[in-house]
């Protein structure tokens, strides 16, 4: 596979801070990579090893097949987007731009060209002349933008860049950002603590936890996937049980909680009876019941409500099961078999949870 | 008829009620501000305007004729003493404040970029000298520079000389010299300040970009840092020009400026128009300076 960038068995401490440990990692040439994971996870660290700011205390790291451990930023052929856009406050949003090629000593006709090309790109062009400080956040984070990409990377690296924007304007910039990366198809490594974002714009996340890389895959397989309970709650998998494992049911097996509270999971399989699990549901697939609707009793458990937050498009129940805790369900209204606005807290309800929606950690994943 | 309602007049209350506020206001303003602007009065406004004023008169014999005439400004010109040593002042200042800026600017620079947690008590060793007397710290460079000073004790312990020598002090090198090191932390703070302000990701948005560490301290620290240099050289500049201390204490005949005769103008030449005449051109030259510098530190940012 044609690798642009290789990290193996990276490690990297501050002072008592195990800030990466043993990490291995490849980014596919044109891919669009997020390190995702929350603060102090090691995912600014990673990139920081990549564009040369820290220096790697074990292990390798190659750009383009080359060893570039110790390699000063500037020599080598990577761009970053800092988070806070780190724009020159004293020059002009044209030799922001001109920076990296008139560092190369172009021709100065040449870096005029090609940074008016940027600027048209990127819709600043009559903003060359102004200074940073006279743009909006989202112009800046163009302008940082264009800065990189001028100099034709092997990779772009981006720190958190949207942090500082308002979440309309953060959501009209992934967008923008997934299309400068297909029509440009530099390799680009996106570091975010908001799992959202980085649903829309990657081709592969990288979830990473206490300096770790805990899983590593398409969107859908981190989503749809987990590999343990540390991911599934990472990606807003709302519901965690402790569960012990019981027999073999129809296509799955039975897990117990709580005192009486009995479902069948299909991703129980794999583990013995008598086994320590735990178990996670989305809020999404789990479907709120009143009596006279509940047809199959495998899978429905009964509780009580004991909070309803209508959110607008969803509403969002917190359901009491007694001794096996509460359970989140996230409902659309029209499928919802009553009208949620007469609900009231304490009253009789039960939930469905679909077989196959339940994940299965065993212990200690 | 609208007209008539606004202008009604207003009740007695509220009359009374708006002229305690003004008296109050007064009051406030007085208590607050009367100290500082007798002071800004008394010390600098009424002595600049007298300054200015004797400046345009002049002495016959022992009398101070009050007949307003430009003699005096005539005299400086025509008599190259005079704006020789005014040329020669602005030499010795300008010299200082390059010299203080090459071992100033550094200075400041590696303690901010360098220093990384010895930063605190350098900078303390910095300022401390700042507490002592400007006129000790000017003496004391006699008894290093001086005949049996401890440069000449340590030449002739070293054998390159047989005896004392004269060439360090009481001449323009010896007040260059002192300036400088006094000086040296009037440059070195505000270019302190100015480069620790500038926010890391800068350099490392520079570095990313494939410039070099010395092309990132010529493109980016260097201009951001031109306000620290051109606070420093400004006080660096007028208060060296205007030194009296220095050169009368180091400067001999050769190391003469600019103030020892305007002092001397005050006080055994008993010419004070004169006196003040070249204060004047002092106050001018130094004025000048301050207004190019700040236009070339506004067009550096603009």
């Amino acid at each position: 596979m044609d690798n642009v960038v290789r990290l193996e068995r990276v490690s990297k401490r501050f002072e008592d801070f195990e800030a990466v440990k043993c990490l291995s990692l490849s980014v596919a040439r044109g891919e669009f990579l997020t390190l995702l994971g929350s603060s102090g996870c090691g995912k600014t660290t990673t990139l920081r090893l990549i564009n040369g700011f820290e220096l790697a205390d074990d292990g390798e790291i190659y750009i383009d097949g080359t060893l570039v451990n110790a390699t000063p930023p500037y020599r080598r052929e990577v761009n970053t987007v800092f988070q806070n856009y780190a724009l020159f406050p004293h020059l002009s949003i044209f030799d922001n731009v001109a920076y990296g090629l008139s560092i190369r000593g172009l021709n100065k006709a040449v870096i005029r060209k090609r940074v008016f090309e940027m600027l048209d790109r990127v819709g600043l062009v009559e903003k060359a002349s102004s200074r940073p400080a006279q743009l909006s956040g989202g112009q800046m984070q163009r302008v940082a933008l264009a800065r990189a990409i001028i100099n034709e990377p092997r990779v772009l690296l981006l720190d958190e860049p949207l942090g500082a924007l308002d979440a309309k304007l953060r959501r009209t910039m992934q967008l923008e950002l997934k299309r400068i990366h297909t029509r440009l198809g530099i390799t680009f490594i996106y570091v975010t603590h908001d799992q959202e974002e980085a649903f829309v714009m990657s081709d592969r996340i990288a979830v990473m936890n206490d300096g770790r890389l805990v899983q590593i895959g398409a969107p859908t397989d981190i989503f749809e996937r987990p590999a343990n309970a540390f991911v599934a709650e990472f990606v807003g998998t709302g519901n965690f049980f402790a569960a012990i494992v019981g027999e073999a049911v129809g296509e799955g097996r039975r897990v117990h909680f709580g005192a009486e509270c009995h479902l069948v999971a299909t991703g129980a399989n794999g583990f013995a009876e008598g086994a320590s699990v735990t178990i996670a549901v989305r809020p999404q697939p789990v479907q709120v019941l009143t009596a006279t609707c509940v047809e199959e009793s495998e899978n429905v458990l009964p509780g009580t409500l004991k909070e309803i937050v209508y959110v607008g498009a969803v509403v969002r129940l917190t359901i009491d099961l007694g001794a096996g805790g509460t359970i989140q369900a996230e409902n659309l209204p029209e499928n919802l078999p009553f009208d949620f606005r007469r609900l009231r807290g304490g009253d009789k309800l039960w939930v469905h949870v679909p077989a196959g929606s339940i994940l299965v950690y065993g212990a200690g994943a | 008829m609208s007209s008539a309602e606004i202008t009604a007049p207003a009740s007695p209350a509220a009359l009374a009620a708006k002229a305690q506020y003004r008296r109050d206001r007064i009051l406030r303003f007085a208590l607050c501000f009367g100290p500082s602007f007798a002071y800004l009065v008394v010390f600098m406004i009424v002595p600049y305007l007298l300054i200015l004023i004797f400046s345009f008169w002049q002495v016959e014999g022992y009398a101070i004729i009050r007949d307003l005439t430009i003699g005096n400004y005539i005299r400086i010109f025509e008599n190259p003493l005079y704006w020789g040593t005014v040329l020669k002042s602005l030499e010795i200042a300008f010299i200082v404040t390059i010299a203080a800026n090459v071992i100033g600017y550094p200075l400041a620079f590696f303690l901010v970029f360098v220093a990384g947690r010895h930063r605190q008590w350098l900078y303390f060793l910095i300022i401390i000298p700042l507490f002592t007397s400007f006129l000790l710290r000017a003496f004391i460079w006699k008894t290093i520079l001086g005949r049996s000073g401890v440069v000449n004790t340590a030449l002739e312990y070293l054998g390159f000389i047989d005896e004392p020598i004269s060439l360090f002090l009481y001449n323009q090198f010896s007040v260059c010299l002192t300036l400088t090191y006094i000086f040296i932390p009037f440059v070195t703070l505000p270019v302190y300040t100015a480069l620790e302000k500038i926010p890391k990701e800068l350099i490392e948005a520079s570095l990313d970009l494939g410039a070099t560490p010395w092309q990132t301290v010529r493109r980016v620290l260097l201009p951001l840092s031109i306000p620290g240099v051109v606070a420093g050289s400004i006080v660096t500049f007028a208060l060296s020009f205007g030194d009296f201390v220095t050169p009368t204490l180091l400067g001999g005949p050769s190391g003469i400026m600019i103030s020892s005769i305007i002092i001397g103008q005050f006080g055994a030449a008993f010419d004070w128009p004169f006196g003040s005449a070249l204060a004047i051109v002092v106050l001018l030259v130094v004025l000048i300076t301050v207004v190019i510098a700040s236009k070339f530190e506004r067009r550096s940012l603009a």
